[in-house]
């Protein structure tokens, strides 16, 4: 398809950027110029009511997947801060499922949820939970492929986790806060011993989302640190200098459990 | 040969014999290291209506507010030990 | 795949597929002679809703309606959402797919609205360019819904209705013909909604969109959240007057109500468009 360089559309290619801006940047003195004002509405307030609508179709969508931490500072707080997260980082996918990815990322250096240490987390919490739900894997994977990487690669070797994993680290029980908001949940917020720190495993069971602990255990906790480290696409070579005489057993591991799911050569 | 590269080794030998591998959710049922499973759940949602305007009517035409005093007023007063304060930023 | 679907005739009065009503529908199998899902919700391989979607194929005739194509965008056409699109096209084989005659990204940034274009010649070339492209890939006549509107640009040169005949006419795609977005746009910018009713081409409507606004005082607000008013079911008898037998839709996407409920809503239209149709026999 060809581009669109026709001459002719250059004022409708402003006109746009400069609702870009209005709509993002706040700056409507350009898009406001473009607009009929009359009696009832001025211009200003008629490109208003199109960045109000901008803004709340973004807001809800946000409000959808981060259902918690909207119920964690309420509608208002929730509402404000989204405001300045889509000024921030404006959608650029069509799917609203692709949506609010960076919203951790932009909470990590908000101030006013600074006092709610726990808040980040529960962002990347359910961010976690909406990505391994909107995500799938193959069913199937062929490590005889592996046959075809010479000794010499084998140590530029590196693996990807599954897509439908995801590997959270609170030192809040960020767990317990989600089931508590849940409908029909046993636990009460009350009740919930926040300081307890948690290593969970977000993974997809068929339609299912589940959410489970990793035990303390010393051994555990090397497995859950092979497993970070693998996510970082960390080369086989690297992970045998850290993992030791444990590396075939974890890789072995992590593949029968499907949470390795392919390799590259760096 | 060092040991390093003789654990690459045995690593991608160990990985080569498990070969395709069709993953069924029974070889994903029980996870090593996995103490628990805290729960399960039914996926979310998302299907924010496409073709309105406004799903949240929040057609602003007066101009926004310069500073907005953010105190939260949700449910994370009710976590014993998540105490809150107010908080101030600026609305641009 | 096409032989385990239902025969995709659209005929009657159908309802938009909304996700709140997933469970309830795969239980009843209510009486709906077709379902018009949200395209853009879709897109993603392999999720839960796209398996339900493929499910509910099998019972019900479907029509597509997206937002993200953006056809009225400078900015080149989007071939990551048409390939998607065409994608899920193929899976679940649509009788149609909608969009809107609007634009809703620009700079790489898509704002998930339906933002007005000037009415000039040159914007109707543009667009009827960009039809013909979409067209062309999709290898089916595309159907452009008109919108409702809060703002007129300065440089426009003509009527919305003489617009959408020059675009539908030049690039031959057809009319999604949302009468409500007429009530809306008429109040909000002070024109007589049955001049622009009756200049629609006819013969090129091929689905009408009902739906409810919200009144705020200084405009109406086109947020599908209520049933359809008085003003617009008046407006719809003189439609299908003007257009004759062709599908209606009732759109509900804020404050869903039961699916019992936006059902009463369509079985309205249906007795309203029998009355007409009966009645200029």
């Amino acid at each position: 398809m060809k581009a669109q360089s026709d001459t002719n559309t250059n004022d409708l290619e402003t006109l746009q950027n400069d609702f870009i801006n209005a709509f993002f940047n706040h700056d409507k003195s350009a898009a406001t110029k473009h607009v009929l004002g009359d009696d009832t509405l001025t211009a200003e307030q008629r490109l208003g009511i199109y960045s109000g609508s901008v803004h709340g179709i973004l807001t809800q969508a946000l409000g959808q997947t981060f259902p918690v931490c909207k119920s964690l500072v309420g509608d208002t707080f929730f509402d404000n801060m989204t405001k300045l997260f889509i000024d921030k980082y404006p959608p650029t996918t069509t799917v609203f499922a692709e949506y609010g990815n960076d919203l951790p990322l932009f909470l990590s250096t908000f101030d006013p949820v600074k006092d709610i240490p726990y808040f980040v987390d529960m962002a990347r919490f359910e961010w976690a939970r909406h990505a391994v739900y909107h995500n799938q894997n193959s069913q199937t994977i062929d490590f005889n492929k592996l046959a075809e990487v010479s000794e010499e690669q084998q140590a530029l070797l590196s693996f990807k986790l599954s897509k439908t994993l995801h590997l959270i680290h609170s030192d809040f029980r960020i767990d317990d806060i989600w089931f508590a908001h849940q409908e029909n949940s046993e636990l009460k917020l009350e009740d919930i011993d926040l300081e307890k720190a948690v290593k969970l495993f977000i993974w997809k069971d068929e339609d299912t989302i589940k959410i489970s602990l990793m035990s303390h255990t010393e051994e555990d906790s090397a497995y859950w640190d092979f497993l970070n480290v693998v996510s970082e696409e960390t080369t086989l070579g690297d992970l045998a200098e850290r993992f030791g005489e444990q590396l075939p057993e974890y890789l072995n591991q992590s593949i029968q459990s499907g949470w390795i799911r392919s390799f590259a050569i760096n | 040969m060092s040991n390093t590269s003789n654990l690459v080794k045995s690593a991608v030998t160990g990985a080569m014999a498990i070969g395709l591998l069709t993953v069924t959710s029974a070889a994903l049922a029980g996870k090593p290291g996995m103490e628990k499973c805290t729960g399960i759940s039914k996926a979310g949602k998302n299907d924010c209506g496409t073709s309105q305007h406004a799903c949240a009517g929040m057609a602003k035409t007066d101009g926004d507010a310069e500073e907005w005093l953010y105190v939260p007023e949700g449910t994370c007063a009710k976590i014993p030990g998540g105490k809150v304060k107010v908080g101030k930023a600026k609305m641009k | 795949m096409s032989h385990q679907f239902s025969k995709n005739i659209i005929a009657g009065c159908g309802i938009g597929l909304r996700l709140d009503h997933f469970d309830e529908i795969e239980k009843t199998r209510p009486d709906i002679p077709w379902f018009e899902v949200l395209s853009d919700n879709y897109v993603l391989e392999g999720t839960s809703q796209r398996d339900y979607l493929n499910k509910i194929r099998k019972d019900y005739p479907v029509t597509f309606h997206g937002v993200g194509l953006s056809i009225g965008s400078t900015e080149p056409l989007n071939q990551n959402y048409l390939k998607r699109l065409k994608k899920l096209k193929d899976e679940v084989q649509p009788a149609w797919i909608s969009d809107h005659l609007c634009w809703t990204s620009a700079h790489g940034i898509v704002t998930h609205d339906l933002i007005p274009l000037p009415y000039t010649k040159n914007v109707v070339k543009h667009i009827v360019d960009r039809i013909l492209q979409v067209q062309d890939y999709l290898g089916e006549q595309l159907v452009i819904e008109n919108v409702s509107s809060y703002l007129q640009f300065k440089t426009t040169e003509m009527s919305e209705w003489e617009f959408i005949n020059e675009v539908t006419h030049q690039s031959d795609c057809r009319l999604l013909l949302d009468v409500n977005n007429i009530y809306v746009s008429a109040q909000n910018h002070n024109f007589d909604a049955e001049d622009y009713l009756f200049a629609m081409p006819a013969k090129r409507v091929a689905e009408i969109h009902l739906a409810g606004y919200e009144d705020r005082g200084t405009h109406l607000l086109d947020t599908h959240s209520r049933p359809v008013t008085k003003p617009v079911w008046e407006l719809f008898e003189k439609a299908v007057k003007h257009v004759g037998d062709v599908p209606v839709l009732i759109e509900w996407d804020n404050d869903i109500p039961s699916l019992d409920r936006v059902i009463k809503e369509s079985s309205k239209a249906k007795s309203i468009q029998q009355q007409v149709l009966s009645e200029s026999i």
